[in-house]
C-alpha cells in the first residue's frame, strides 16, 4: 500500500479508519495513512498467523505446552499485544478516544454474559489500548454494559442490524454514566455494523425465495441499515462511534463519507479507496426510497433495517449472526487452537 | 453377538457408517451396516487420516479444474469408493439400503437450477449415490425432480417438524411421477440432526436467560424426530428417517426397534458395542406431556416442533440452518476446494 488520498481526506475529516488485519507488516503503512485502530477477529488473527508462522512463533513461547481455548487465548494475547504497541501512541495523543486495537472474547461464549464479562476482563487487561469486542447477542448486550461500567472500552460486534447497533450504543451509554457516576473515567465505545455481510446474507434469502430484488438495491441494505442506525443515535445523544465493517467494495465506504464513523476497512477496499478520484460527502443522502421499497419486500431486510425490528432476544437467532458466528469458531478460532506452535 | 448386531438382525432398525476412513467402512460392514454417510466434512477428514490411501487417485484428478470442480472431484472419489463397499447391499436389497451419499455444495443450495445441475452430476456417479440436499426451500423442486426420475435422494440441515412433512411432500410428488412413468421409486431417507437441534436451543435458551434444565434440552431433538416418524407412519409416507450427529448412546437406545436407519460415527458404534445395553425395543414410548410442556418456554422449540410454524422462506433463515451451513463450508467444501492447492483467497471473510 503507498500513499492512499482518499483516506488521507477520511482522516482529515469528522470520520477515522481502523485497520482490518492482523497483519504486523502492513501496521505502519496504515498508521501513515491515517489510520487510528486496529479490528481484529478470531478469523484476522488466524490469516496472519498461517500467512507468516515464522515471524509469529518467537513472539508465542508462553503459548507452549496450552491447549484448547486456554491455548487461543494466549496466542490472541500475544499478537494483539503486539500490535497495541504501535498504536499506544495514537491512544496517549488522544487521551483514549483511538488508538486502539481489537480483542474478541470466544465466540464458542456468544449466549453466556458472566463468561464474556470475565474473558473481556482478562482481555482488556492486555494493555491500555485493547478495546474489547463482543458479540451484539442479548448476552452480549448485558456484558458490554457491565464492561462499559468499569471502564473499558468495548466494541460491539457481530451485528447487521440498525436494532443491534441501537442497542450496543444505549448498552454502551448506560455502562459510561455508570462508570462516570462512581467517579471514574469511562472507556471509548464503539457500535459495529457488518454492512456487506448483511448484504450477502440477504442476497442469499432473496435468491431462495425467487425474489426479483435486483443486485443493485441488495448492495444498499447494509448502507441503509446503518444509515438509520446512525440517526438514531445521534438523536438519542449516544457517545459510541458507529463502526461499518465487512465492506465489499468502495460504495460502502463512500456512502458514508462525513460522518464521524470509525471505518474498519480491509486491504482489498483500501485498494479499491485509493482508485476514488474525489472525497465526496454522502452521509446526508438517503438511500433512494424506491430502492429501501423493493428491499422491504425481504422480511429479512425489515428485520434489519427498522430500528425495533430485531427485539433483544432474536439477535443470537438471526442468520447471519449464526452464519458469522460459526465461521468464527469453525475457520478462525478453532484453527488458532490447531496452530503450530 | 453385540448390540449393533442384535438392533441391525432382531429389530426394524438400520444404521449406516458415518465416515470415509476404509477400515472403519469394513469393521461397521462386520457390525451391520448397511450404507455409508459421505459428505465434504467427512471427505476432507479421511483425506487428513489416510492421506497416502487417496494420493494416488488423488494424482489422477486433473491440474486444471476450478476450485468448485477440484472439490466435487474429491468428493466423487471418496463417495465412489464408499459406494463400491455397498453395492452387493444395495443390489440384494433392491435398491432399498446399500448407498453412499453425494452432498450439495453449500454455497449454491439457495439455487434451485445450479442444485439440480449438480444433483444429476452426482447420481450419474454410481446407481446406488444418494444425493444429499439441505433441507430449504429451494431444494423442494429438486427433491421432487430427482425423485421423479428415479434418484435416491437424502435431506439434510434438518431441525423441524416443519422441514421434514415439506420435503417428504415434495418427495410424494416425485414417487407419483416415477410411478406413472414406469420408474421404480427409490428412497428418502430424511436426516434428523437432533443433537445440534439440542445444543442450539441450550444457547438460545441461555442468551434469553430461560429458566429450563440442559437435562431437559436434550430431549427436544429425539421429540422432534419421534414427531416426525409418527407423521410418516399416519401418512403412510414411506420415507425413512435418519438420526444424525449422536451425540451419546441415548440417543440410540431411546429409539431402538424403529424403523429408522441410523448413521453412526465410528465412536457412536464403538461407545455402544462397549455400554452393551439391555436389548429392549423404546420407539414406542412417549415423551413426557411434562418434558414437552418445559421445551414450549423456547420459542425455537416452538418453531421447530409445530407442524407448520417455519413457512418454507423461513428453512433457510432458521438460526440452527445458518450455522450448520456455515460450518459445512468452512470445514468441508473450502478445505476440499483447497486441498493441496494455494488458497486463492476469493471467498470473503
Amino acid at each position: 500500500m503507498v500513499t492512499n488520498e482518499y483516506l488521507k481526506k477520511l482522516s482529515e475529516s469528522r470520520g477515522y479508519w481502523w485497520t482490518d488485519t492482523a497483519d504486523y507488516a502492513t501496521m505502519d503503512q496504515a498508521i501513515e495513512n491515517g489510520a487510528t485502530g486496529v479490528t481484529t477477529n478470531p478469523i484476522l488473527v488466524m490469516k496472519s498467523l498461517y500467512a507468516n508462522p515464522e515471524f509469529w512463533r518467537p513472539y508465542l513461547g508462553s503459548a507452549a505446552g496450552l491447549t484448547g481455548d486456554a491455548k487461543a487465548e494466549e496466542i490472541l494475547r500475544c499478537v494483539t499485544s503486539e500490535i497495541a504497541k504501535k498504536f499506544r501512541p495514537i491512544f496517549e495523543a488522544t487521551e483514549g478516544a483511538q488508538g486502539y486495537v481489537c480483542a474478541q472474547v470466544n465466540p464458542k461464549k456468544q449466549g453466556e454474559t458472566e463468561a464474556m464479562i470475565e474473558m473481556g476482563r482478562r482481555l482488556a487487561a492486555w494493555a491500555p489500548n485493547i478495546a474489547v469486542k463482543i458479540p451484539a447477542t442479548a448476552a452480549g448486550i448485558r456484558a458490554i454494559e457491565a464492561l462499559a461500567s468499569e471502564g473499558i472500552t468495548t466494541v460491539g460486534t457481530v451485528s447487521f442490524t440498525a436494532s443491534q447497533v441501537v442497542s450496543i450504543a444505549a448498552a454502551q451509554q448506560h455502562g459510561i454514566e455508570r462508570c462516570r457516576a462512581a467517579g471514574r473515567k469511562p472507556g471509548a465505545a464503539f457500535s459495529v455494523l457488518m454492512v456487506g455481510r448483511l448484504d450477502d446474507y440477504l442476497r442469499d434469502v432473496a435468491k431462495d425465495m425467487r425474489s426479483d430484488v435486483p443486485e443493485a438495491d441488495i448492495i444498499c441494505a447494509g448502507t441503509a441499515a446503518i444509515k438509520n442506525a446512525y440517526r438514531a443515535c445521534k438523536r438519542r445523544g449516544y457517545e459510541a462511534k458507529l463502526m461499518p465493517a465487512g465492506m465489499r467494495g468502495a460504495y460502502h465506504a463512500t456512502a458514508l463519507a462525513g460522518s464521524d464513523m470509525s471505518f474498519s476497512l480491509s486491504a482489498g477496499i483500501l485498494d479499491a479507496l485509493s482508485r476514488e478520484p474525489r472525497f465526496v460527502e454522502h452521509i446526508d443522502e438517503d438511500v433512494p426510497a424506491d430502492a429501501i421499497a423493493r428491499l422491504r419486500t425481504i422480511p429479512e431486510f425489515v428485520r434489519a433495517y427498522e430500528i425495533g425490528g430485531l427485539p433483544e432476544e432474536e439477535f443470537i437467532r438471526f442468520g447471519a449472526s449464526q452464519r458469522t458466528l460459526s465461521q468464527f469458531v469453525e475457520a478462525g478460532w478453532n484453527r488458532i487452537v490447531e496452530f503450530r506452535l | 453377538m453385540n448390540y449393533l448386531q442384535w438392533l441391525t438382525s432382531e429389530t426394524k432398525t438400520k444404521f449406516w457408517h458415518d465416515s470415509a476412513i476404509p477400515s472403519e467402512i469394513d469393521a461397521a460392514i462386520e457390525n451391520g451396516a448397511t450404507g455409508v454417510t459421505t459428505n465434504p466434512v467427512l471427505t476432507y477428514k479421511t483425506l487428513q487420516a489416510v492421506p497416502d490411501f487417496w494420493q494416488p487417485m488423488v494424482d489422477r484428478i486433473p491440474k486444471d479444474l476450478t476450485q468448485a470442480e477440484h472439490a466435487e472431484a474429491l468428493l466423487k472419489m471418496v463417495a465412489t469408493y464408499a459406494a463400491g463397499k455397498f453395492r452387493g447391499i444395495f443390489e440384494a436389497s433392491n435398491g432399498q439400503q446399500g448407498y453412499a451419499l453425494g452432498q450439495l455444495d453449500p454455497s449454491i443450495c439457495m439455487d434451485s437450477e445450479k442444485m439440480l445441475a449438480q444433483g444429476l452430476r452426482y447420481a450419474s456417479w454410481a446407481d446406488n449415490i444418494s444425493v444429499k440436499t439441505p433441507s430449504i426451500m429451494s431444494a423442494l423442486p429438486l427433491v421432487e425432480e430427482l425423485s421423479s426420475r428415479g434418484i435416491a435422494v437424502c435431506t439434510t440441515v434438518n431441525f423441524s417438524v416443519s422441514q421434514a412433512m415439506a420435503m417428504a411432500e415434495a418427495y410424494m410428488r416425485g414417487r407419483a411421477k416415477a410411478k406413472a412413468a414406469g420408474i421404480q421409486p427409490k428412497p428418502l431417507f430424511v436426516v434428523q440432526q437432533g443433537g445440534r437441534l439440542d445444543e442450539y436451543l441450550l444457547e438460545t435458551a441461555t442468551d434469553s436467560k430461560i429458566d429450563i434444565s440442559p437435562d431437559v434440552i436434550k430431549n427436544a431433538g429425539n421429540a422432534v424426530c419421534k414427531k416426525v416418524y409418527n407423521l410418516f407412519k399416519e401418512r403412510n409416507i414411506p420415507a425413512t428417517v435418519m438420526p444424525a450427529g449422536l451425540r451419546g448412546v441415548h440417543h440410540l437406545t431411546s429409539m431402538a426397534g424403529a424403523e429408522m436407519t441410523f448413521s453412526l460415527q465410528a465412536r457412536i458404534q464403538q461407545m455402544t458395542i462397549e455400554a452393551d445395553p439391555e436389548r429392549v425395543c423404546h420407539i414406542d414410548e412417549e415423551i413426557p406431556d411434562g418434558t414437552i410442556k418445559e421445551l414450549y418456554k423456547i420459542p425455537e422449540f416452538v418453531r421447530a416442533y409445530e407442524e407448520g410454524a417455519l413457512k418454507p422462506e423461513e428453512f433457510l433463515t432458521f438460526g440452527v440452518t445458518q450455522k450448520t451451513l456455515s460450518q459445512f463450508l468452512w470445514t468441508g467444501w473450502v478445505p476440499l476446494e483447497n486441498y493441496q492447492k494455494a488458497p486463492t483467497g476469493a471467498r470473503w471473510f
